[in-house]
């Protein structure tokens, strides 16, 4: 989902085995959404699907492994090519984005 | 040994930083973000690997701010700050580097912090559901990326923060299926006509309702959006009327279809570091969250650190900015730097033009005050801790056992104790305790004080050399909540 002005070159990155396109300098939150995906986690007991809250880094609620990251905050990691993202259900690990 | 420390670069630690180096002070600012500007002046992203942003998004960063960059200001972006503390020559911030590499503590001879504000979102069944985010999320995947987050929005809460963030969604081609407002403005009439004094304010509102009127976008007031329904993701959005205290009136439901809902109400100042400073704070009774105390010239409790912006109160841009300024120049006083005419005529401009601003701040506070009435839109079985799946009921059951403080009901259902350190509920379970309770707001503690303001991986912890330091911080950000307890 974006709007009507022209997007630069495009990313190329995979979820959960599926691979996606989204345009460079997104976040990895802003490359799910454009791509209509909005949960990447699940919840540690309820195991409960969540994506994006609050969008500035504060809520935690969006964590997503990365590569051989886990739980990264995707809403203010960069996303980039070749990036291989995949549903967090960790219950800790290092954001190092 | 760094002359002063600005930590936050939004409009307040700009401002700051720009005071007190047109002063000949040596300034550090730092943020972690990687581009100047905070929240409100959002800038395209940039990845730190990378070149810098290829296309054009986002407002531009004022002119003023700009020449930031002549000044001789060192920037450290990208840089979080997780702890703070004082020693016999100043302070000591501890930092972690996204990308990596750069200095991990730095001691400063002064501070000023400005580290802003994080969104306020009251619970309601079904809030947790993906593709609801808050009313900022939406802004900032916008403003920096041009991602919307959803094709059919509604956009609900309270606050002035609702129209820019619905009429921006809307510009740029989301349908906004309503805008939901919690407060009733012709019941706040008398305080709706305080606000012609202020016309450039009017003139900002009207353009917000000029174009949403454009796009034909519903605005629902003394209405709220109290329950959201879908499989994994959100589909429908129920909105209902609201008495006068914000309890729904019975049969009043409208039903919304959506894939997207946007939430505020309103921002919490992050007090992280000046708890861990041990700088006083108070609470108002009446807002959601303690602020810092200071003086006219934002000097607070402790001498050599100085506060600015949604620290102090939430008060906008405008405060924010005018309060970094005069923080900025009060800085370089303490530093030694005698003020000039020149210095001493612009704090005089700049403390007028505060008064004025932070008395319009004041107004919207008035008229978009909390009311008690959301703690009945949850259910037993709404989520209230996001990050440790806690619900109201347990929440609640705590409280039905006389438990009487934000600390104690922490302790007995993890409410909080997840990975956000309970910034996204601290703020709703304290007004929770107090309109169950009865108590005053403010009485019952909050979750502010956390000796490592953000996770940081356990080997940053270890490389602090002297453990003591870390327990003496550790007493420092908790020892007058502990008081409370007792």
């Amino acid at each position: 989902m974006t709007d009507e002005r022209t997007q630069p070159v495009a990313v190329q990155f995979r979820f959960d085995g599926t691979a996606l396109e989204a345009p460079s300098e997104l976040t990895i939150a802003g490359g799910l959404v454009f791509n209509g995906i909005l949960s990447w986690r699940t919840t540690r007991f309820a195991g409960m699907p969540r994506g994006l809250f609050c969008g500035i880094g504060t809520c935690f609620d969006c964590l997503v492994d990365v590569n051989d990251c886990v739980a990264v905050r995707a809403c203010v990691t960069v996303l980039r090519d070749g990036d291989v993202i995949r549903t967090s259900c960790s219950t800790g690990g290092r954001d190092n984005a | 040994m760094r002359e002063l420390v600005v930590v936050g670069a939004g409009p307040a630690g700009m401002a700051a930083a720009d005071a007190a180096s047109r002063r000949g002070v040596a300034v550090t600012l730092i943020d972690s973000a990687s581009r100047l500007g905070g929240q409100i002046y959002r800038q395209p992203l940039c990845d730190p690997d990378g070149s810098g942003p290829s296309r054009p998004a986002g407002p531009a960063l004022p002119a003023r701010f700009r020449s930031l960059q002549n000044l001789h200001v060192e920037m450290m972006l990208g840089v979080s700050v997780w702890s703070a503390s004082r020693g016999p020559n100043g302070f000591t911030l501890r930092l972690d580097a996204m990308s990596g590499g750069r200095d991990t503590t730095v001691d400063a001879q002064a501070l000023v912090l400005a580290t802003g504000a994080s969104e306020l979102v009251l619970p309601f069944p079904g809030w947790e559901l993906p593709g609801i985010s808050t009313a900022g999320a939406a802004q900032a995947l916008l403003k920096s990326q041009h991602v919307l987050v959803g094709r059919r929005v509604l956009v609900a809460g309270s606050g002035p923060f609702l129209l820019p963030v619905a009429a921006s969604l809307a510009d740029s081609g989301a349908k906004i299926v309503a805008v939901v407002e919690a407060c009733s403005p012709s019941q706040k009439i008398v305080k709706l006509a305080h606000v012609l004094r202020y016309p450039s304010k009017v003139a900002e509102t009207l353009g917000y309702v000029q174009r949403l009127a454009i796009h034909r976008v519903p605005f629902l007031s003394s209405s709220a959006l109290i329950r959201c329904e879908g499989n994994d993701r959100v589909q429908r959005a129920v909105v209902a009327r609201l008495d006068r205290g914000w309890v729904p009136i019975p049969r009043s439901e409208r039903f919304f279809e959506v894939d997207a809902a946007c939430v505020s109400f309103g921002f919490v100042p992050r007090l992280e570091l000046c708890r861990q400073l041990a700088l006083e704070d108070s609470h108002d009774g009446v807002h959601p969250s303690a602020s810092a105390v200071h003086g006219a010239l934002m000097a607070t409790s402790v001498p050599g650190v100085f506060v600015a912006g949604e620290l102090t109160g939430v008060g906008g841009a405008v405060v924010a900015e005018l309060e970094g300024r005069l923080a900025g120049h009060a800085a370089a006083s303490y530093l030694g730097r005698a003020p000039g005419p020149v210095s001493k005529s612009e704090c005089e401009k700049v403390s007028s033009k505060l008064r004025r601003a932070s008395s319009f701040a004041d107004l919207l506070d008035e008229i978009y005050a909390l009311q008690p009435g959301w703690t009945t839109w949850p259910t037993d079985s709404t989520i209230l801790c996001r990050c440790e799946d806690v619900a109201w009921g347990t929440i609640r059951r705590a409280i039905d056992t006389g438990t009487r403080t934000v600390q104690a009901v922490r302790g007995l259902t993890r409410c909080g104790m997840g990975y956000c350190q309970g910034r996204t509920c601290g703020p709703a379970l304290a007004m929770a305790i107090a309109a169950f309770t009865g108590a005053c707001l403010g009485d019952s503690g909050d979750l502010h004080s956390r000796p490592v303001a953000i996770p940081v991986p356990l080997h940053e912890v270890a490389k602090w050399s002297n453990p003591w330091e870390f327990e003496a911080s550790v007493g420092n950000a908790s020892h007058r909540r502990d008081e409370l307890k007792s």
